[in-house]
């Protein structure tokens, strides 16, 4: 029983820790809903029959809600942007200033998407989920995940063409 | 087969984006947890956290009773008197000590305050004049002038008081009959 969420969650720790942290908003208590996620999981009597990741996923989110209700707080803009994601290696010659720009344009647009855009975008491009891990992890339809997906990407162009623009 | 799935070029820049990563804390109590699903999982930090802020309070709490406990006590060392002559019981607390003698020695005063009696200082006549009596008969009158005093102790100030005061007034003379 054991072994599987072993591997579920050293694949995936970036990504569980990622959809928590972007519920809750704060590191030490997505920490604590990951955690929980995976006690509530190993209560279960067996492994689960669908997607072992989407899965855990789903316990994770669920879990992280469970906190956020409990705390009932929410952080600032500015303050999402600094506890999600966490500063590029400046000393790195390969990333130039623009690219370091660019960056910063599409943090701050991701901190901007509306939050069930958001954990979509989190399980897709930290997690390395597919469409239909995500709809299982979430309970909505394939077709649903990804149009809402398309709809975040395209929500993303924008917001990062008018935060260049504004500079 | 499933169709497969479309990519954005911007995908690749939200995969270059450095996430933060979970702590070494979050990975040793999974492990920790996973080695051993049947001991007593640590609860989460907020929970520590809650159970703190309840101790807190409690702590508190408990100060602000301890104080109110001593001003109580403090209050009760030091009953309100109230204000004096304010008794209105009925029953007046028992004589503890009676004089046996109901008439005592009465002890003259070591000083007199009654003044002394008028005194006649100084007098003179003025001048005098014959005058008839409603009965026909004459009579002389005297005018005369003169000062009389008064003396007595002030116990207050412990001195001697004197005052003179002057009067005049028409003395009648008998006159003997011729």
């Amino acid at each position: 029983m054991k072994h599987w969420l072993e591997d579920i969650y050293r694949e995936h720790r970036r990504g569980l820790f990622g959809l928590a942290l972007s519920v809750v908003r704060e590191p030490a208590t997505a920490e604590d809903a990951v955690h929980e996620a995976f006690v509530r999981m190993a209560k279960q009597p067996q492994k689960p029959t669908g997607d072992a990741a989407a899965y855990a996923y789903r316990a994770v989110r669920n879990a992280a809600i469970d906190q956020a209700r409990r705390r009932k707080t929410r952080a600032k803009p500015a303050e999402e942007i600094a506890s999600l994601f966490v500063a590029p290696e400046q000393d790195d010659p390969s990333w130039s200033a623009q690219r370091n720009e660019t960056q910063a344009m599409l943090k701050r647009a991701i901190d901007e998407l509306p939050d069930n855009e958001r954990e979509l975008v989190i399980m897709r491009s930290f997690g390395g989920l597919t469409f239909q891990q995500i709809a299982d992890a979430i309970g909505q339809p394939l077709s649903t995940v990804s149009s809402r997906y398309q709809n975040a990407i395209k929500s993303l162009r924008q917001l990062m063409e008018n935060s260049h623009a504004r500079t | 087969m499933p169709a497969p799935e479309p990519h954005d070029e911007l995908e690749d820049l939200l995969a270059d984006l450095p996430i933060r990563e979970p702590s070494q804390m979050l990975d040793e109590r999974i492990n920790a947890f996973l080695c051993n699903p049947s001991s007593d999982t640590p609860p989460p930090r907020s929970a520590r956290r809650r159970v703190l802020r309840f101790a807190s309070v409690a702590a508190l709490l408990l100060v602000a009773g301890t104080v109110a406990v001593v001003l109580v006590v403090l209050n009760q060392a030091h009953p309100d008197i109230g204000e004096v002559g304010s008794n209105t019981d009925d029953n007046p607390p028992a004589i503890v000590e009676q004089n046996a003698d109901p008439e005592p020695d009465i002890v003259e005063a070591a000083y007199r305050f009654e003044p002394e009696p008028l005194r006649l200082e100084w007098s003179r006549e003025i001048s005098e004049e014959t005058r008839t009596a409603p009965n026909g008969k004459p009579y002389t009158a005297v005018l005369r002038e003169a000062i009389d005093q008064r003396t007595w102790y002030d116990p207050q100030t412990g001195t001697t008081m004197q005052v003179s005061t002057p009067r005049k007034e028409w003395v009648i003379r008998h006159q003997n009959p011729f």
